[in-house]
């Protein structure tokens, strides 16, 4: 079994837990060169939005976004009020034998966690997919402490094995191929080389099965906290987390505060969202409903389950005006896949747990705008991923106003700032305008080559056309045009479409 | 190393309740939106809904097959031949026939594990097959609706390779409001430890995008949906 936890990058840096601040340059770069990566992100997270569209226009027709307005609302509600549904949650997950713990930051939940294994003597545990416990790295945390833990998500379970990082919030292995899942079975399972989906899945399923029934203690996440009932929900498709829910002795649910709904009701509007919104699915195949440990007169179940709610750094962003927002999300991974610069970069260039265009405003929140400069600037703004979102998170406009933050704490570079400034004097005056444009039309058209495209731009202009060629600019200014002609012959431009 | 004493709950509520702009948790908070049918129903609860979710139950990979309480017994023989089931984890306490079904798979030389006490995951690591009675159903997902108690352990429906699920059709609710609504309106009493809503076999995509049935719970589910109970 591979002991090594942190997935490190060829550079020796850790894929999710780069040294600070993150410079995105360096992967995306790489990423971005990487055709077979790029190609395979491509097709996965186009096919995944295709289908999404498809399943809401087929469920809700012209209903959808007024439905996710109400999504959004229940979401927001239950935030607005989160104190008090988490009160009542408490109070019923309680009543039913659940044990509650609070975790104010990420240590404090691995330390809760460790503290239970070490109370109950645990010496293998196994593990579901949950954001928040990478979040916490709670795995290695585990791993160190001697617990061997296993996660149990077939994509996890082989970057695990193959000592990688997850790149994407539902399909975590979305940048690896099925050769080298056949690879690291062969190295660490010593099973016969295959790269047949089917044959690699059973190999998975035999080794895992062995590993649910020594384990003593099973930790999951949850996608929904009922405050009426007190109950964790936690959907899987492969029903991992069912079996770390129902075989060892000990479940620990580690769940984030903001997974809160008031009622069941509300929770049903979401889970029809969400599976929906990630796979195209109408529920996820498992969908558990957990109310307290296993009752006297079960035969089979959890003995104890304690609730884990994670804090770490929610409060904070519940506190701020504006990107309180993000809090609604249901990590269901929809603006991942409609999103082109994820397309194009893949997971692992948002150096962190969470990427793509969410990943890119909670990451700088939870860990410092100046620790992660570029990732609000990660994004063309071209409104895709907040169309995608069944929680109606104004994502674009977020991104925004952390770019804006970015700026006000001046971590803008000098130069930008110099430039920044030139073109607010330019700006100022007609005059000065007028002879500013005058001179770049002059200096763009020497450059042009025969086709009229400029492929090396001087000065600033240099890193745009290091991708992609920049159209010279016409001969005539709109200005200069529109002096000329607009007392000649108005009529015969009425009909001409002007872009 | 010394840690910090934990958190207690007074101390984690009370930093959202300043978050939120407030000095502790109000007593009673607006009502919550309201869920509107207009909106957040896929499924109505006219009209034929054991077709409804026969159907749906069928989109998601599900084996659907309708008989009458008379032709149960026949239907589970087919089940277990075809499938070739030799041994099974029987979790049909809520069923009329429960004991009827228990000798005729005995009779029809399927071994019952015994499935009660400590020994419940065990038998069903060791089973050919789950069968259980499903408290209910939606129609909008083909979901089965499933509970533990005393009489229904969670080993059935997941460790073994194949569940069989025996479905009367007068569980079978409309849309996942109406299952939802039924729950909240159940605040009193009890709630079971585990509630579970199956749509489907197991299944990943993990791989390239292939889809993959059976990975840790069953590869197969079959339905016997019993239209006269
Ligand atoms: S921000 Fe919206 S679309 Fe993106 S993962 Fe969260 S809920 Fe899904």
């Amino acid at each position: 079994m591979n002991e090594q936890t942190a997935p490190v990058t060829h550079e020796g840096e850790r894929v999710l837990f780069p040294p600070l601040p993150y410079d995105m340059r360096r992967r995306s770069d790489a990423a971005v060169k990487d055709d077979a990566l790029r190609a395979a992100v491509e097709a996965a997270t186009l096919t995944k939005d295709t289908a999404r569209k498809a399943t809401f226009a087929e469920a809700f027709g012209e209903r959808y976004d007024a439905l996710r307005g109400l999504a959004e609302r229940i979401k927001q509600h239950t935030l607005d009020h989160l104190d008090y549904y988490l009160d009542q949650f408490i109070d019923h997950a309680e009543a039913a034998g659940a044990t509650v713990h609070y975790a104010a930051d990420a240590a404090e939940a691995n330390r809760v966690c460790l503290g239970i294994a070490e109370r109950e003597g645990v010496r293998a545990c196994v593990k579901a997919k949950s954001m928040v416990t990478e979040e916490v790295r709670l795995l290695e945390a585990l791993q160190a402490a001697g617990v061997e833990t296993l996660e149990t998500d077939l994509g996890e379970f082989i970057l695990q094995l193959d000592g990688d990082a997850p790149s994407h919030i539902v399909t975590p292995m979305i940048h690896k191929d099925r050769a080298s899942v056949g690879r690291a079975f062969e190295r660490e399972l010593g099973a016969a080389y295959t790269d047949e989906p089917d044959a690699l899945t059973a190999i998975a399923r035999e080794h895992l099965r062995d590993k649910y029934r020594r384990a003593d203690m099973g930790v999951t996440g949850g996608n929904f906290l009922v405050a009426g009932s007190g109950s964790v929900v936690v959907c899987t498709n492969e029903g991992n987390g069912t079996f770390c829910a129902s075989t060892p002795r000990v479940h620990v649910a580690v769940v984030g505060i903001e997974k809160l709904v008031p009622t069941f009701e509300h929770a049903a509007v979401l889970l029809k969202l969400l599976a929906r919104s990630s796979t195209a699915q109408p529920l996820t195949v498992y969908t558990d409903i957990l109310t307290g440990p296993k009752r006297r007169d079960e035969h089979d179940g959890p003995e104890q389950l304690h609730v884990v709610l994670v804090d770490n750094g929610r409060t904070e962003l519940l506190a701020d005006p504006v990107m309180r927002d993000t809090l609604r999300c249901i990590r269901c991974g929809a603006c991942l896949n409609a999103c082109p610069v994820y397309r194009t970069v893949g997971g692992h260039s948002y150096g962190a747990v969470y990427t793509g265009p969410i990943g890119a405003l909670v990451t700088p929140m939870l860990k410092g705008l100046t620790n992660y400069p570029d990732l609000p600037q990660a994004s063309s703004l071209c409104g895709a991923c907040g169309e995608a979102c069944p929680v109606n998170i104004d994502i674009p406009h977020l991104l925004v106003h952390l770019r804006n933050e970015l700026n006000a704490q001046r971590v803008a570079g000098r130069a930008e700032r110099r430039a920044f400034k030139l073109y607010a004097w330019v700006l100022k005056k007609p005059w000065r305008y007028r002879w500013a444009s005058r001179l770049v039309r002059f200096v763009l058209r020497r450059r042009a080559d025969d086709d009229g495209y400029v492929t090396r731009a001087p000065g600033p202009g240099k890193g745009w056309t290091e991708t992609r060629d920049l159209p010279a600019p016409a001969k005539q200014s709109f200005r200069q045009w529109w002096k000329q002609n607009k007392r000649d012959e108005p009529q015969r431009h009425r009909d001409t479409e002007v872009n | 190393m010394n840690d910090p004493p934990p958190t207690t709950r007074e101390q984690f509520t009370g930093r959202i309740s300043r978050a939120l702009g407030k000095a502790y948790a109000p007593g009673h908070v607006p009502h919550p939106p309201a869920v509107d049918d207009e909106l957040a129903r896929v499924c109505g609860d006219d009209g034929d809904l054991v077709s409804r979710f026969a159907e749906r139950a069928a989109a998601v990979g599900v084996d659907v097959r309708r008989c009458t309480a008379g032709e149960l017994c026949e239907a589970l023989v087919d089940v277990v031949d075809e499938l070739g089931i030799g041994s099974a984890l029987l979790n049909t306490e809520r069923l009329r026939q429960h004991r009827v079904l228990g000798d005729l798979l005995r009779g029809h030389g399927v071994e019952l594990h015994e499935w009660r006490g400590d020994r419940a995951m065990a038998a069903g690591f060791a089973a050919d097959a789950g069968i259980t009675d499903a408290a209910g159903a939606i129609a909008e997902s083909g979901s089965l609706v499933l509970a533990t108690d005393g009489d229904h352990g969670r080993a059935g429906a997941l460790a073994p390779p194949v569940h069989v699920a025996i479905v009367p059709a007068s569980g079978v609710v409309a849309d996942l409001l109406d299952w939802a609504r039924a729950l909240d309106a159940d605040g009193g009493c009890a709630p079971p430890a585990c509630r579970q809503l199956v749509t489907g076999p197991s299944k990943t995509a993990d791989i390239e995008g292939v889809l993959v049935t059976g990975v840790h719970g069953p590869g197969r589910v079959v339905v016997l949906l019993i239209e006269d109970q």
